[in-house]
């Protein structure tokens, strides 16, 4: 079981919301997954529209647990202010912490994202910070309450993978809260890696939904998510430069 | 006797005196969204018993899809 902030959550895939190519393959997709925990972004209503467009109207958000993020935040004061928007919502205390230093790669401010989740723990929210790879701010993250750490594979959407491995895992091999690799996911291959390095989730968006059938894929991640953990668990063997028999080496019959 | 709503300019009617009054003026009163007036995020319960004065500043914010 994955246990965030005192929740517990029999799923460790987390599934992002929007870019599907319609809100039924959504519905269809979220409950292929059987994800707990959805994340959504906080937007100004078109006020304005003859007709407004629930993009979420498909989905019974009751049965979820509720991941709003703070896209579009490039300052901690612009995060603050987003999560507790969400808040106020009265559908969620959790927020992933998202402040976009970069418009092109879409990496993380390291600062902001340390100001802002300071500020979140105080005020009683349960943080999740998306982070980079970097050991030493995902210590800090932690130090000030974090109550996960969700450092990148790749840059957001890239669909990269993993690129670099060993950062993921002195991460995970140093973090007492839980890691979830969240960003640059490609293909379920992606997902069981992360989760056979030790991950304790994975949180993807375009992977499933701009997948050619987003509904399989969301299978697929289910899946991979749950042998990449069974692997961790179990306990991969060590690799040898060479060969070792997996057949008996004697007895052998011969004519 | 107007508003600034989500970034325009909002000709406020005789009959919006509160924030419930916008909602069903706009007809949104049924949708889940979220209420920054003059920078102050509004209880969902008290929109009946907050005030739209001209000069406000109002943002009405939702849930949409996002990773």
């Amino acid at each position: 079981m994955l246990e965030i902030g005192g929740k517990t959550f029999a799923s460790r895939l987390l599934l992002g919301t929007g870019k599907y190519p319609d809100n039924e393959k959504q519905q269809q997709a979220v409950e292929a997954s059987e994800t707990n925990i959805l994340t959504f972004s906080v937007r100004r209503l078109d006020v304005f529209a003859k007709e407004q467009n629930d993009p979420l109207a498909a989905l019974d958000l009751s049965c979820y647990d509720l991941l709003p993020n703070t896209a579009g935040a490039k300052t901690a004061e612009e995060a603050v202010r987003l999560a507790r928007l969400a808040r106020a919502s009265g559908m969620c205390d959790m927020v992933k912490v998202e402040v976009i230093g970069c418009d092109k790669t879409l990496l993380p401010d390291p600062i902001e994202t340390l100001r802002a989740a300071e500020e979140l723990i105080k005020d009683g929210f349960i943080v999740l910070p998306y982070t980079s790879d970097d050991l030493l701010l995902a210590r800090r993250l932690e130090e000030l309450g974090c109550h996960a750490i969700m450092p990148a594979a790749s840059p957001i959407g890239s669909g990269q993978g993993i690129l670099n491995p060993l950062a993921l895992s002195f991460i995970i091999e140093q973090m007492s809260v839980p890691v979830i690799v969240d960003a640059g996911i490609g293909s379920p291959a992606d997902a069981a890696y992360a989760m056979e390095l030790g991950a304790d989730g994975v949180l993807l968006n375009s992977a499933v939904a701009h997948a050619k059938d987003p509904v399989k894929m969301a299978r697929a991640m289910k899946l991979a998510v749950e042998a990449g953990r069974l692997g961790f668990e179990a306990g991969r063997i060590e690799k040898k430069r060479y060969a070792t028999a997996s057949s008996p080496t004697t007895g052998i019959s011969r004519p | 006797m107007t508003i600034r709503l989500n970034g325009k300019n909002y000709a406020l009617t005789e009959e919006i005196k509160t924030l419930h009054d916008l909602l069903e003026k706009l007809e949104i009163q049924g949708q889940v969204v979220i209420i920054e007036q003059n920078h102050q995020i509004i209880d969902r319960s008290s929109y009946p018993d907050t005030d739209v004065t001209s000069g406000d500043v109002i943002e009405i914010v939702h849930f949409v899809g996002g990773g």
